[in-house]
């Protein structure tokens, strides 16, 4: 199982907003695709599968806050 | 040490009734919102508009107030130079400025990338600078900005900032933070942190005078140090032109020291974006690229 996480931007990040959710549980994806939109310090950032597969678990929902380092989507190889 | 600017500064508002503070759309990301909720009277929104922002500071600072406007570093001087210059330090009205994301603590490029802050606000009349180091410094920047006479710039560190210093008696001033007789460095802000992990690898000869203020520099303590090196190095984050680089060198060529100076800092171009140290190593800012141009 392999976790997406929010990744440690910038030295200062803490937290972000989700803007949007571009999976599904059951979706496939390939390596590279966006997964999660978030947006933080007034920027967006497109965060990506690190492999492919199919996800089995999403863990964020729009317009919610997520803190570094929680993971947002569970996928499996 | 977990958001110390929100400390600080809530710890000094229980001591001041003067203090305001004012954010501009970025409440969550600069640490105020202990403040808002602490004190939501003394607290204004204002929305995306820095520019405005500055001009209610010194409207507030002329009816008695200590106002602090928080934002980040490229909102508050590239956005905000003329409403800062002539609103915050022109006259009798003073405020603080508390400024986030200096230098290439931000992932992105240009958009957020305070490299010229200093530079800037060094530049204005009277205006204090002031870049702290660690989460003991930006504690103390904040007491040290409310004692001014004049208006301050405060480069703002948040999250979990590290704690290099010992609060314990503590006092916000140029000092040498390592002592060597073979290598020197000047520091300022994040620099600093950045010229020990240097100097620990360059080892016991390396020296490091730190210097929290920008504006004005200590320049006996930066004539003092460079008196005893043929070459001195400045570490800073931010913009090789403007900030402390040029702070020492204006304290050398005054005093006549024939000591060169070596810059180091973001060159004369954006930095990358990318994490701090994909950055700083691009950039040749890390403890290894340090230490060679050190030498």
């Amino acid at each position: 199982m392999i976790d997406v996480q929010i990744p440690k931007m910038g030295m200062s990040t803490v937290e972000v907003d989700v803007i949007r959710v571009h999976v599904a549980p059951g979706q496939r994806v390939a390596k590279g695709d966006v997964v999660v939109e978030i947006e933080s310090e007034k920027a967006n950032y497109e965060i990506e599968a690190d492999a492919d597969g199919t996800v089995v678990e999403v863990l964020v929902s729009e317009g919610e806050e997520a803190k570094v380092g929680d993971v947002v989507v569970r996928i499996e190889p | 040490m977990d958001a110390p600017f929100a400390t600080a500064l809530v710890d000094l508002a229980r001591r001041r009734e003067d203090i305001v503070v004012l954010s501009a759309d970025l409440s969550k990301y600069t640490d105020v919102l202990p403040f808002a909720e602490a004190f939501p009277n003394r607290f204004f929104q204002v929305g995306m508009a820095e520019a405005n922002m500055m001009g209610i500071a010194g409207g507030l600072a002329k009816v008695g107030f200590l106002p602090i406007a928080v934002t980040y570093g490229v909102f508050a001087t590239r956005r905000a130079y003329d409403q800062v210059a002539m609103a915050l330090s022109t006259g009798a009205s003073r405020g603080i400025i508390v400024a986030f994301l200096p230098g290439i603590t931000t992932p992105f490029r240009a958009t957020h990338q305070a490299i010229d802050d200093l530079a800037l606000m060094r530049a204005l009349a009277g205006m204090t600078v002031v870049d702290p180091a660690d989460a003991t410094e930006m504690a103390a920047a904040v007491e040290f900005a409310a004692a001014q006479t004049g208006s301050v710039y405060v480069r703002g560190l948040r999250g979990s900032v590290a704690q290099v210093f010992d609060p314990n008696g503590f006092e916000l001033r140029a000092r040498e933070v390592r002592g060597g007789d073979e290598v020197g460095l000047i520091s300022t802000g994040l620099g600093t942190q950045w010229a020990l992990e240097a100097a620990d690898m360059i080892g016991p000869g390396a020296a490091v005078l730190h210097c929290p203020v920008v504006k004005p520099v200590d320049a006996a303590a930066i004539a003092r140090f460079c008196r005893r090196f043929a070459k001195i190095t400045t570490v800073e984050n931010h913009s090789v032109i403007g900030g402390l680089a040029a702070a020492v060198a204006e304290v050398v060529t005054h005093e006549g020291i024939g000591t060169r100076i070596e810059r180091l800092g973001i060159p004369d171009r954006w930095a990358p974006a990318g994490s701090l140290d994909y950055i700083r190593g691009e950039l040749g800012l890390d403890a290894a690229g340090i230490a060679r141009a050190a030498r």
